[in-house]
């Protein structure tokens, strides 16, 4: 008899795509009419929107922001968080679960309280700029509200207690005895981190980086907030159109590009580890 | 290759102590068994060689260099764990080779080192398998393999086959005994089956509480037991409580409630009328009329109060004086006295060990 256990994933998955698709298909369907702005839609099917978006430099280049900044959260978040879930994960101490619920907890503060407290502290007579004065850092205060990088902090802000949750409880499935025969062959620990560590929690790695992501894809109170304007990310540019310009069928455009991409970017990234896992054969 | 020297260590943790002042010296190409109940600290005793647990007193000699504050990796020795700790992202190849990248081997030289260990370990042909498709005796051996690629100076062993069957545990023994043998890598290994122990160390550390009880071949732990730990511990043995009343013609004299009883062998410095216990394995005993006309005989009289047949000997419970209760084993051909048959139990002064009571 075979086992038929893998029927249970069926009803939730199932669920989760009747919600999307419900939820999401009268909301997208706008973007194949015509556009006419004031919230009315033309009445016959057209890609006039898709083609405007593929044409017109504006549209991309938010996009493009929007991979962009996405991307680079990720890759300041595995650089802050990765060492970090891996220390927690091997303290002996009984303060680590301590350390990381506090870490965790942050991330589950209402993102707009978290992204007021980063503005207050970049603002010019925040703490922030006014320790580099008084350091001697900078003659003129600094402002991260409306750049790039303030935009990734506030990100970063929100998506580390995430990454380092997944990423600990996957270093806490490596058995330390792997890195103590290791270390015992001969391995300084930077070694042991690359041979062992490294490979076996890859697959994590993979999987909480497309969470990061994701996460960024969609965030919009960061970037609106902290970007004051200036940074035009893909949901802060949905949010405008359809609410202060209410062109509907242009934010369901830009709705329907964004979440392809997303999707695309997913499938390529788990493609490509199930690639290097037959590779490899990585098991976690 | 070398000798290995523990002075005095200690390891404490909060309230307890794990290991509370080992001294051993071990020989160039020994194979030294740590043997002992489950908490003894035979694990930490083994990490403390190892280099993943700091003493909290006491020194780690390798050879003629003092490692105690050296990290693993500068120690030079290897260790086998009871899980194997093989690397699953790695083939069987792969994880015999691992040390010998870290020591930068060039690659011809670690194929042939690889090839070379597998027909060691008797696994030649298994290169590209993940450790997940091998069996547990086929893993055990790989992990050894792994251990010895760049010969350490120094084995340690952990349980390592602990999670193997009886049948396959005994022919890993003798494998892993033939192979130390053959590399003449000294060797701590640590077990708390004394079978195991007894087949395969040159010598055995008895370790109870934190502390050896007793240092020695298979044989000297076996016939002359330090303390009734180690007699114990080690095979079946009958204890009988008494008192030491004297000592004459080489022998103690020692009052018990099933009378005078002698030893001719015992732990020195026993002061008079002291209370200790008499050791006296099973298959010195005999039942017998003849009297040892040459006083060289114990001699208790009882009856047999249970028999058990074990197809190579047969074992009798008989019930003395005051309580006492000795396991007598008598060989499968030899009279075999019905239960409730008052019977002479005896057996040579040179059979008894006299120890210090606890
Ligand atoms: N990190 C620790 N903190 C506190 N006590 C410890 C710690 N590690 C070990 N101990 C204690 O030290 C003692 C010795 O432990 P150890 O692991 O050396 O025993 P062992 O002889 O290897 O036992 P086993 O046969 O069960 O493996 C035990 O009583 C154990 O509870
Ligand atoms: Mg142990």
């Amino acid at each position: 008899m075979t086992a038929r256990w893998h029927l249970l994933m069926w009803p939730p998955l199932l669920l989760s795509l009747a919600l999307l698709v419900g939820s999401q298909s009268i909301f997208l369907r706008g973007s194949f009419f015509a556009d006419l702005r004031v919230g009315r839609l033309g009445s016959e099917l057209t890609l006039q929107n898709y083609w405007r978006v593929a044409s017109d430099g504006f549209y991309l280049s938010a996009l493009w922001l929007t991979v962009r900044l996405s991307a680079l959260v990720v890759v300041f978040t595995f650089v802050l968080g990765y060492p970090t879930a891996y220390i927690l994960a091997r303290m002996r101490s009984v303060w680590a679960p301590l350390l990381l619920a506090l870490l965790v907890a942050t991330s589950f503060v209402t993102i707009v309280i978290k992204v007021l407290g980063l503005v207050i502290l970049f603002s010019p007579g925040g703490l922030l700029n006014v320790s580099l004065l008084w350091l001697g850092l900078t003659d003129q205060p600094v402002s991260l509200r409306g750049t790039e990088f303030g935009v990734v902090v506030g990100l970063m802000y929100f998506t580390i207690g995430f990454f380092v949750l997944l990423l600990y409880g996957v270093v806490r499935t490596i058995p330390r005895s792997l890195e103590q025969a290791a270390q015992l062959l001969g391995a300084p620990r930077w070694r042991v981190f690359w041979r062992v560590v490294v490979p076996l929690s890859l697959p994590g790695i993979i999987t909480s980086a497309l969470v990061v992501f994701n996460l960024c894809m969609g965030a919009f109170t960061s970037a609106a907030l902290i970007g004051a304007g200036r940074i035009l990310t893909l949901p802060v540019l949905i949010q405008r159109t359809v609410m202060l310009d209410a062109r509907y069928a242009m934010g369901a455009t830009l709705a329907a590009v964004l979440l392809l991409c997303g999707l695309a970017i997913n499938l390529i990234s788990i493609l490509a580890v199930g690639r290097l896992k037959a590779a490899r054969r990585v098991v976690a | 290759m070398a000798t290995v020297r523990l002075d005095a260590l200690e390891k404490r943790y909060d309230t307890t102590a794990a290991v509370a002042g080992v001294t051993l010296d071990i020989a160039d190409g020994e194979f030294l068994t740590l043997l002992g109940p489950s908490g003894c600290g035979k694990t930490t005793t083994l990490r403390m060689i190892a280099g993943f647990i700091a003493p909290s007193a006491g020194r780690v000699w390798i050879g003629a260099n003092d490692v105690t504050t050296q990290p693993p990796q500068h120690r030079d020795v290897n260790m086998v764990f009871q899980d194997y700790a093989l690397f699953p992202h790695l083939t069987v190849a792969e994880n015999i080779a691992f040390g010998l990248v870290e020591r930068r081997a060039p690659r011809a030289e670690r194929a042939r080192r690889v090839a070379e260990l597998l027909e060691l370990v008797r696994l030649p042909g298994h290169e590209a398998r993940y450790p997940s498709e091998l069996s547990g005796g086929q893993q055990q051996r790989v992990a050894f393999a792994r251990a010895i690629a760049h010969p350490p100076r120094v084995l340690l062993m952990d349980e390592p086959l602990g999670a193997l069957d009886l049948k396959l545990r005994e022919a890993m023994q003798e494998e892993l005994r033939r192979l130390q043998r053959q590399l003449g890598i000294t060797t701590v290994y640590v077990t708390h089956d004394q079978v195991e122990a007894m087949r395969m160390s040159d010598r055995i550390a008895v370790m109870n509480q934190g502390r050896v009880e007793q240092l020695g071949t298979p044989e000297a732990i076996y016939e002359r037991p330090a303390t009734e730990f180690a007699a114990g511990f080690v095979g079946s043995i009958n204890f009988l409580k008494g008192r030491c009343v004297g000592h004459e013609d080489g022998c103690y004299i020692v009052e018990t409630a099933a009378g005078r009883l002698r030893a001719d062998t015992g732990a020195a410095r026993i002061a008079g009328a002291t209370p200790v216990t008499l050791a006296v394995r099973p298959e010195h005993l005999r039942l017998d009329t003849a009297a040892g006309a040459d006083g060289r005989e114990n001699r208790v009289d009882g009856q047999v109060a249970a028999s058990s047949f074990l197809g190579n000997l047969v074992q009798l419970v008989v019930r003395a004086a005051g309580d006492l209760e000795l396991r007598v084993e008598l060989r499968a051909g030899d009279r075999r006295p019905p239960d409730g048959a008052t019977v002479s139990v005896s057996w040579p002064t040179a059979k008894t060990v006299l120890l210090p009571s606890r």
